[in-house]
């Protein structure tokens, strides 16, 4: 399986489209990928990539019946997704979707760049585009037939695809590219337009949460530090909170320090909060008023 | 100075909540589309000869 991998990677089609891949993975734009983006705008290279993937490891599999493609996969009875490459920020995959009829009050959204080349399949769609404020958005709505020879590119931060009937079984090959500091992924009511649910935009950030609850629960005062610098740093908002609450549960002053440096920091996210969490602190332990007084930078 | 040690319950989280990467308020096929990460698989491989296969 593995030499099944390394020939494909190694046809010329293959190769310089994965050349492009690493680059687009450190943000380069798609139309500055030219092998990339004749796969994902053009007719004839997408086809001819899965058909060599296809080639090699389907001689493999006839010499090994129980052999296992390399890649990272799942099924979940109505999708299923082979991830062929991953580099940095960007994703190779290759997506099947049953046939059927598919509904959804919600719709999602994410910050990613997403290009989708269908293989093969016939599918009606609708592309849905939020416009309006972050917690409140309205929706416009455009119908689209999905089939073989399909191109579509997305800002997923403000469109999505969503397939509304699977009439033969739709394989795409997709790239999608995440924002170097993404948004939390939103997902809102179709009827209302109301925000529903947020999630880290960020598999890191939400280990890095849960590396900091742990080390809360392990009661690590000496982690404060750590935690402290996690809080004032860039990143998504609820990753620094967290780590600013686990800080000052740790180390009174210099949780209380790091919550002073975000209220006074007018041009933060989090500074309206933590002025607020500064005055219900400084209100239930005087001694706090004390700290600050010491710590004033005048 | 001594100063209080500070309950954890007693800190708020965030107006706006945000759950952890990847939760979802439903499953659904609407989800898939936007959003792909896969887990690591841990999985046998058992090279041919190896006395198994």
């Amino acid at each position: 399986m593995k030499v099944a991998l390394d020939h494909w990677r190694a046809e010329t089609g293959a190769a310089t489209a994965l050349a492009d891949f690493e680059r687009f993975g450190k943000g380069a734009a798609l139309e500055d990928c030219p092998a990339l983006d004749q796969i994902f705008t053009g007719q004839d290279d997408a086809p001819l990539l899965m058909q060599a993937l296809m080639r090699h490891f389907s001689l493999a599999l006839a010499d090994n019946p129980l052999g296992h493609p390399p890649f990272r996969n799942s099924f979940n009875g109505t999708s299923s997704t082979i991830q062929l490459a991953s580099s940095d920020r960007a994703q190779l995959l290759l997506q099947a979707r049953e046939p059927g009829a598919y509904a959804s009050d919600t719709a999602s959204y994410s910050d990613n760049l997403r290009f989708d080349a269908v293989l093969a399949g016939k599918a009606k769609a609708r592309i849905i585009r939020i416009h309006g404020p972050e917690e409140h958005v309205g929706f416009s709505e455009e119908p689209i037939a999905l089939a073989a020879g399909s191109r579509l590119g997305f800002d997923c931060s403000g469109e999505m695809l969503f397939l509304e009937a699977v009439e033969q079984r739709l394989v795409t090959l997709r790239l999608l590219q995440a924002a170097p500091e993404p948004r939390p992924l939103r997902e809102y009511c179709r009827k209302s337009g109301r925000l529903l649910h947020r999630s880290a935009g960020k598999l890191s950030s939400s280990r890095c949460e849960m590396m900091a609850a742990l080390l809360g629960r392990m009661g690590r005062a000496d982690a404060a530090p750590v935690l402290a610098e996690l809080a004032l740093q860039q990143g998504e908002d609820s990753l620094r909170w967290q780590a600013l609450r686990e800080c000052l549960a740790l180390d009174t002053a210099q949780g209380f320090a790091a919550l002073l440096s975000l209220a006074r920091n007018a041009d933060d996210p989090l500074c309206a909060e933590a002025g607020a969490l500064r005055v219900q602190l400084v209100e239930a332990h005087r001694q706090l008023l004390q700290l600050e007084t010491m710590q004033c930078p005048a | 100075m001594k100063l209080p040690k500070i309950d954890l319950a007693s800190l708020p989280d965030l107006s706006n909540v945000t759950s952890m990467f990847g939760a979802m308020r439903q499953s659904g096929p609407g989800h898939d589309d936007s959003l792909v990460v896969l887990m690591t698989i841990v999985y046998e491989t058992q090279p041919p000869g190896s006395g198994i296969i």
